[in-house]
């Protein structure tokens, strides 16, 4: 973990000095979990690239300002904001309709990648479900979408994610609470997928 | 569901301690007191199992997997190379400080200006004229020096300030203003007779010169320190607009 954290260090010491290369080792070993980010936070597949490829581009611009902390933190930090300046973009000439839960449109069936160690029957399930919580997901705010996306997809603790959102713990805790209790709210307003969700997560 | 979230918030737990609780963040104490709730209290042990559905399906979504490389190539960075951007962050601290101090700056060489003029209301305007006044003459009087056109150019407005209020503050040198042929050019209003009134001030005022020297000197010093400090601060206000923009985008 330290050399892990040093080897980072490097590789940033060296992108400052604009050793494209160096960045790009960074690039490959946080893109899977950048891009699953953004597509958590925009909900559609290209939308996500974009944001994706956005955040590295001024992750590199900005490699100068980042000084020894965590680099995941300032990474996603980046991401969000991508994701959210994508979000506007796409607002102001909508080719693709955010609102529109992930059932409905057409092109935002490639969101929910089912896992492919799951077995078939499982497989649907999860899609279904998934997709169901992707929709409930890009409902709420953009800051509890980040909190609750940072916490349970990308497994952060409240105090990584403050850092990363550049705030409190408290802000955190309280961004949490309220996005996971209108995603309840919602899943209970679709008992067919709330009794499944109950029989899958809740003896595990 | 309304009452029922009128309900929790009377409650002794609360729902951001339920998540926190479930997420693991909790201190031993405090996930005891919970614990402790949790056994008396079914609406929470509901609401408890339902957010640990909620988080539970949320980690149960597919990673999914990126749709090919993010590596970037020199054509994606080439706009503003790293180096200059890093050059441009690091530079905004002394940019700000810059950009502060000549605002500061300004705004206490204005305050001076005026107090200094004493001639209330439209010290703005008697400014523009002035500097109005330094170009034509620059144009017209290509042989006097600069400083000399500054020192003729603000002669007459030094006197106008003087003549009227005769216990302005003025420098002991400034108290044999009224005495010398000054009095002339003041005769034209100050505020459109500029230029011509400078003209024909230019040779009078060569008499008065060495007594007018001091206070016009400092005026119009306290002038050009006005606008080289409004021009540094938007400059350098500028330039960190740019930086921030720059990184924004």
């Amino acid at each position: 973990m330290t050399s892990e954290r040093t080897d980072e260090q490097e590789l940033i010491e060296r992108s400052r000095q604009g050793d494209l290369e160096a960045f790009n080792v960074i690039v490959s070993s946080y893109q899977q979990r950048v891009y699953s980010l953004c597509l958590r936070m925009v909900g559609s597949p290209q939308a996500a690239e974009d944001a994706t490829q956005e955040a590295f581009i001024s992750a590199y611009k900005s490699v100068g300002r980042q000084r020894g902390g965590s680099v995941q933190s300032w990474l996603f930090r980046i991401a969000s904001n991508a994701c959210i300046d994508e979000l506007r973009r796409r607002k102001r000439r909508p080719q693709v309709s955010l609102d529109v839960p992930a059932a409905e449109g057409e092109g935002e069936r490639a969101l929910d990648v089912p896992d492919p160690q799951a077995g078939p029957e499982r497989r649907a399930l999860q899609s279904e479900i998934g997709e169901a919580l992707q929709a409930e997901l890009l409902r709420l705010p953009a800051d509890q979408r980040l909190a609750v996306t940072l916490r349970d997809v990308e497994g952060l603790s409240y105090e990584e994610i403050a850092v990363t959102i550049s705030g409190s713990v408290g802000t955190v805790k309280s961004r949490i609470s309220r996005g996971r209790a209108r995603l309840r709210v919602a899943l209970r307003e679709r008992p067919e997928l709330f009794g499944d969700l109950v029989r899958h997560t809740g003896e595990s | 569901m309304l009452f029922w979230n009128i309900l929790r918030r009377r409650h002794p737990v609360g729902d951001e301690e339920l998540n926190a609780y479930i997420d693991g963040e909790l201190d031993a104490a405090a996930r005891s007191r919970v614990e402790a709730h949790l056994e008396s209290c079914a609406a929470c042990r509901e609401a408890v199992a339902e957010l640990r559905m909620v988080s539970r399906a949320l980690q149960a979504l597919p990673h999914a997997q990126a749709p090919r490389s993010f590596a970037l190539r020199e054509a994606d960075v080439e706009p503003m190379p790293a180096r200059q951007a890093g050059r441009l962050a690091g530079a905004t601290p002394l940019l700000g400080g810059v950009a502060t101090v000549a605002f500061l700056a300004f705004f206490v060489l204005v305050g001076v200006d005026v107090a200094d003029r004493s001639s209330g209301g439209d010290a703005s305007d008697s400014g523009m004229g002035t500097s109005a006044a330094i170009t034509e003459q620059d144009t017209a009087l290509g042989a006097e020096t600069l400083e000399g056109q500054f020192e003729s150019g603000d002669s007459e407005r030094g006197v106008a300030d003087a003549l009227p209020s005769s216990d302005d503050g003025a420098a002991p040198a400034e108290a044999a203003l009224p005495a010398t042929g000054d009095d002339e050019p003041n005769d034209d209003p100050s505020s459109n007779g500029d230029v011509f009134s400078d003209e024909d001030g230019a040779d009078d005022t060569s008499g008065g010169l060495q007594v007018l020297e001091p206070g016009d000197d400092d005026s119009s010093r306290i002038r050009v320190a006005e606008a080289a400090t409004a021009a540094v601060a938007i400059a350098a206000g500028g330039s960190l607009a740019l930086v921030w923009w720059r990184r924004r985008a």
